[in-house]
């Protein structure tokens, strides 16, 4: 039975994170990831007809994320900031292989997240929606950005040190 | 979770930070290591989590595919309301933000006072500026500070004192500056990271003086009271009298708090204590010596160039050629010196050791040369790294004929700015008299640093981290006398200052380079931070 494209558009609409982060493993430029989604959204559509609607969507949707990240990689071939084709393959498999762990991240970050303090968790907030506007902040605020940075750095760190904890106990039942 | 060296790395790629060529390196470490893989796939799927989700989780996320796209390609399209919550949510961050963090009283512009007795030298040096942080005309960036009154209003400033202190001051504040080991807060904040194998460093306020050899902890003073939190370390916190004398004292353990008044000091109840901007400890950073710094070096053609690689028991290999070699001496001190990592490591040895030329070479230092290392002390004594003595030197003598030296000292018998790195020159060679000059001082230990002393007609230079940093005007003169060359230690005979630390990249040129050229060996090294998290990491948990 071929998918429909409202039920496209709602699929989309639910795993399109997902995808982007996928993608963001290997394009760490965010407006390239982007860029890519967009193309792999457009790509879906244009092939419908070949999905299988037995099986999970996502899956797909990934498989056709990488092909647009080839893609793109091909055009930007001459930038030297960016992964060559046998590393992004490496990543790949190594992504597939960490699927469940990867999965279980999400739920134990947004734990994490609420043990932050808020001023914090709205810094990460900030630095994450707007990055180029970390710059006007230390302005703003009399701080350098070097500090505001070293601050992320580290709030960073230590919520990766929490989700790891996490997630380890759990291995351990 | 991935050691130190690797998370900078994801982080300065997430950042964009990462140059053509680290971009080319990490690419090839990836493909070389599936233990790192599995580190960066983990930390992008962090990042991207952090970047992609609603930080908020009681509101669920909107789609961020743009359909507009697929409007063209004959979908459907439906409305996308995210653009303008994106902007209100700007609006309010933005905000409150800026009222947590901006101090709405009175602006005053930064300055600096000099106390002005004669024979002082600097103090402390003026490291960092926040942005928006005025200043007037007695202040820049990178200035040395004497003995004075430091005043801030808005904003931040950064200065690192010679015994190793550094102090980031919050505005509003009146900092004192007294020596390179102590200072008083008369009002504001400090964050203040004493590190260890540093000096001791006391930062008083009006009520209570704060001292330690090795601490992490901030200091807020307002005009009746004053608060110290410690996160890491040790601090001996006392009460001042009226004529400057410790009425009481405390020793503070990590995460205590106390208040200091003219008339009391009281350990506060145990509070949460929130991740604020401390000044983290300095990172442990190795050389990472590129191909291209061995390029560059090589294109320079010195007659010597020891690499410390791969170094044969008792021998220490020249790079340009089969002379020149050096060698351990006496031979039974082989324990003292390590060559693991690519360079030498010196140990503290209770006999003599040392690495020296194994032959003696022609004198060059009567004409134009340079000489070149990077160096690592790992203790603050006077220590003797590299010299060049006369063959002829009585070593029965006492004191030493030196024709050339570095040195590295806390404080000596000489005058100079506390931790910091001497290049004497003195032809003929003599035990007195010749030219010293040094760096700025407050070179901690355990720092790597780039040191080069050149020599162009009659004039002496000396290099620091890539920069021209001293000069001086020498008399000509020829010694006919070949040299010996010592790394350690001063002379072998002796064992006197030795030099406990690290030094790699041994060069020695028969012309002086030019100061682009020390600038590009000095830029093309790449550092790696293997530090390990410190402890002075406060996590928000609530226990």
């Amino acid at each position: 039975m071929r998918l429909s494209e409202t039920e496209l558009i709602s699929l989309l609409a639910k795993h399109d994170r997902e995808i982007l982060r996928y993608i963001m493993v290997f394009l760490p430029v965010r407006v390239d990831a982007e860029e890519v989604l967009q193309r792999t959204a457009v790509t879906l559509w244009q092939k419908l007809n070949e999905f299988d609607t037995t099986r999970a969507f996502l899956p797909w949707a990934l498989h056709r994320a990488y092909y647009e990240v080839l893609n793109f990689r091909k055009e930007k071939a001459r930038s030297k900031l960016v992964f060559s084709e046998d590393v992004i393959h490496l990543l790949a498999s190594e992504h597939s292989e960490q699927e469940a762990y990867l999965g279980e991240m999400k739920e134990a970050l947004q734990i994490c997240l609420q043990k932050v303090q808020p001023a914090d968790r709205q810094l990460l907030q900030y630095r994450y929606a707007y990055p180029q506007s970390i710059a006007d902040l230390a302005s703003q605020t009399g701080k350098t950005a070097k500090s505001l940075y070293r601050r992320l750095d580290r709030l960073r760190d230590l919520l990766a040190k929490c989700v790891h904890e996490r997630l380890a106990s759990a291995d351990l039942g | 979770m991935g050691d130190r060296y690797d998370q900078d790395w994801f982080h300065r790629l997430s950042s964009g930070e990462l140059s053509e060529e680290q971009f080319a390196e990490l690419n090839q470490r990836l493909r070389a290591s599936k233990e790192l893989r599995k580190q960066y796939v983990h930390h992008m799927q962090l990042d991207a989590l952090l970047a992609t989700e609603n930080l908020h989780p009681s509101e669920s996320p909107e789609s961020i595919v743009d359909l507009t796209e697929l409007v063209d390609a004959g979908v459907k399209r439906r409305s996308n309301p995210f653009p303008y919550l994106a902007g209100l949510a700007t609006l309010v961050v933005a905000a409150s933000l800026i009222a947590l963090f901006v101090d709405f009283s009175p602006k005053s512009v930064p300055s600096f006072s000099p106390v002005g007795l004669v024979g002082q030298s600097g103090i402390a040096r003026l490291m960092d500026i926040a942005p928006g942080t005025a200043l007037d005309e007695t202040l820049s960036l990178d200035d040395e500070l004497t003995p004075g009154v430091l005043h801030i209003g808005k904003g931040e400033l950064t200065l690192v004192f010679h015994g190793g202190a550094t102090v980031q001051l919050s505005g509003p504040a009146e900092l004192h500056l007294l020596s390179d080991g102590e200072a008083t807060l008369v009002h504001g904040s400090a964050q203040v990271n004493v590190p260890s194998n540093g000096s001791r460093f006391a930062l008083n306020s009006p009520f209570s003086s704060h001292v330690e050899e090795q601490s992490i902890y901030s200091l807020t003073v307002n005009a009746n009271e004053s608060f110290v939190t410690l996160y890491d370390g040790a601090l001996v916190v006392s009460q001042i009298g009226e004529q400057g004398n410790s009425y009481c004292s405390m020793v503070l353990q990590p995460m205590e708090r106390i208040r200091a008044s003219t008339d009391s000091l009281e350990l506060l109840e145990p509070t949460d204590i929130e991740l604020i901007d401390r000044i983290a400890s300095p990172p442990m950073v190795e050389l990472n010596v590129t191909e291209k710094y061995v390029e560059l070096v090589k294109e320079d053609r010195p007659m010597l160039y020891w690499r410390f690689d791969g170094a044969e028991p008792d021998q220490i290999r020249n790079e340009m050629g089969d002379g020149f070699v050096g060698e351990i001496w006496p031979a039974e001190s082989r324990d003292s010196f390590s060559f693991e990592g690519g360079r030498a490591t010196l140990y503290e040895s209770e006999t003599p050791r040392t690495i020296r030329l194994r032959d003696p070479i022609p004198n060059f230092l009567n004409d134009a040369f340079s000489i070149e290392a990077w160096i690592r002390p790992g203790a603050t004594d006077v220590q003797s790294i590299l010299s060049f003595v006369p063959e002829s030197a009585d070593e029965n003598e006492p004191g030493v004929e030196h024709f050339f030296l570095f040195e590295y000292a806390e404080e000596s018998m000489i005058m100079h700015p506390r931790n910091s790195f001497r290049f004497l020159y003195r032809n003929p060679a003599a035990r007195t008299n010749g030219m010293n000059l040094f760096t700025r001082g407050g070179q901690r230990p355990n720092e790597w640093h780039h040191l080069v002393a050149t020599k162009t007609g009659d004039t002496v230079q000396l290099y620091f981290d890539g920069k021209l940093i001293a000069a001086s005007g020498v008399k000509h003169h020829t010694s006919p006398e070949n040299l010996l060359m010592y790394i350690g230690q001063l002379r072998y005979e002796t064992g006197l200052r030795q030099f406990i630390g690290d030094i790699d990249e041994v060069a020695v040129y028969t012309r002086p380079l030019p100061a682009y050229r020390v600038r590009e060996h000095y830029q093309a090294i790449q550092f790696r931070n293997d530090d390990v998290p410190s402890r002075d990491e406060v996590f928000t948990f609530l226990h």
